[in-house]
């Protein structure tokens, strides 16, 4: 980090230039990420889960209302896959698998609500009809009340 | 090229992202809640450029980019000196793109920010013609890079004190060869663009 270097090259001035102009950062990330500093909850321990891919499979014309989104998001030793398929314009569904499969709730938080759904003897679990929008997923461990855990966290994520 | 020096109003102290990233981080842990907003503004644009040279796609970045600043609140306390900050940003973002490029072994998609044909650079109404020429020429030079060069000019370009131990092990290099590696890529792309500026 502290390398001395050399002068910077006025040409590294243009190339940031360029990729500011032809990669330019997303339109409303930064609220997308405030968002997500804002609704964390630094009291709460859990695994993160982070991201590995996502995909759409196209169904009709490019970026349109039919396209299915496939995500996989992982931590140590656990694999989260969601399967996000369009209802209507503004709903959605979504089809969990998590491998190892084990006792689990999954909690869905959008907007400052959740919903929850039992994950079943094989890993799957399910939320059929969810609005489009920033949404995030817990994954509860077993136990009522207070005895239950935030066992592992998605980041906040679009469908 | 000398529009990035534009000043701004001269009342202004001309500080740069890293002072003004390490006041805010200062003031947050001070007890500022807005200053982290003005952390996440400042320091967001240049994570987006270094996370997007390890290759991920869009929202790939995004994840990484939001993971990295989930892993500063919850640990802020391990930075120890608040210029620090930019430095323990950019490498847990490197760290994490590079994770979470190697768990994705599938094929990155082509992005179309790849392949599109370079459009002039238009906001500057009064550009001239020559400066259109060499914007667009110097972005068509900077894709005919290996993928090393770019990757490594891309990150020296937004991280001008990079850590380069960690971009050594990333790119699969020793350390002593980053500094000889980023010039002859530098020497690459300025060589290129004397060969594309005479038709």
């Amino acid at each position: 980090m502290t390398t001395p270097d050399e002068p910077r090259d006025s040409l590294f001035l243009a190339l940031k230039s360029a990729y500011e102009a032809n990669d330019p950062i997303p339109e409303g990330l930064v609220d997308r990420l405030l968002t997500a500093l804002a609704v964390e909850d630094l009291d709460l321990e859990y695994e993160l889960l982070t991201m590995v891919h996502r995909s759409s499979q196209l169904a009709g014309t490019r970026g349109g209302n039919d396209d299915k989104l496939v995500m996989e998001f992982s931590a140590a030793g656990v694999t989260l896959m969601l399967r996000i398929s369009p209802i209507d314009a503004n709903h959605r569904r979504i089809d969990g698998w998590v491998s190892p499969a084990q006792p689990l709730t999954a909690s869905l938080w959008q907007d400052a609500a959740t919903v929850e759904s039992a994950v079943g003897a094989h890993g799957r679990f399910e939320f059929d009809f969810v609005p489009r929008g920033l949404t995030r997923l817990d994954l509860l461990q077993p136990g009522t009340g207070s005895s239950r855990s935030t066992a592992f966290r998605t980041t906040l994520f679009e469908i | 090229m000398a529009a990035t020096h534009a000043a701004g109003p001269t009342d202004v102290p001309n500080r740069s992202v890293w002072e003004r990233a390490a006041a805010s981080f200062d003031d947050w842990r001070n007890g500022d809640q807005a200053a982290l907003d003005e952390l996440v503004r400042a320091l967001t644009p240049v994570l987006w450029h270094v996370v997007r040279a390890y290759g991920l796609t869009p929202a790939a970045t995004e994840d990484v980019i939001q993971t990295t600043w989930l892993a500063l609140v919850r640990h802020g306390h391990q930075v120890n000196e608040s210029a620090a900050v930019g430095g323990w940003l950019l490498t847990t973002a490197r760290r994490t793109a590079w994770r979470a490029k190697s768990v994705d072994g599938r094929a990155i998609p082509v992005e179309d920010v790849d392949l599109a044909p370079s459009l002039p650079h238009t906001s500057a109404a009064e550009s001239t013609a020559i400066e259109h020429l060499s914007a667009s020429s110097l972005w068509q030079q900077v894709q005919q890079l290996d993928d090393r060069c770019q990757r490594l000019l891309r990150i020296v370009a937004f991280d001008d004190r990079p850590d380069y131990a960690g971009l050594a092990s990333e790119l699969g290099m020793p350390v002593g060869s980053i500094g000889p590696t980023r010039r002859r890529c530098l020497d690459k792309l300025r060589v290129a663009l004397q060969k594309g500026d005479q038709p």
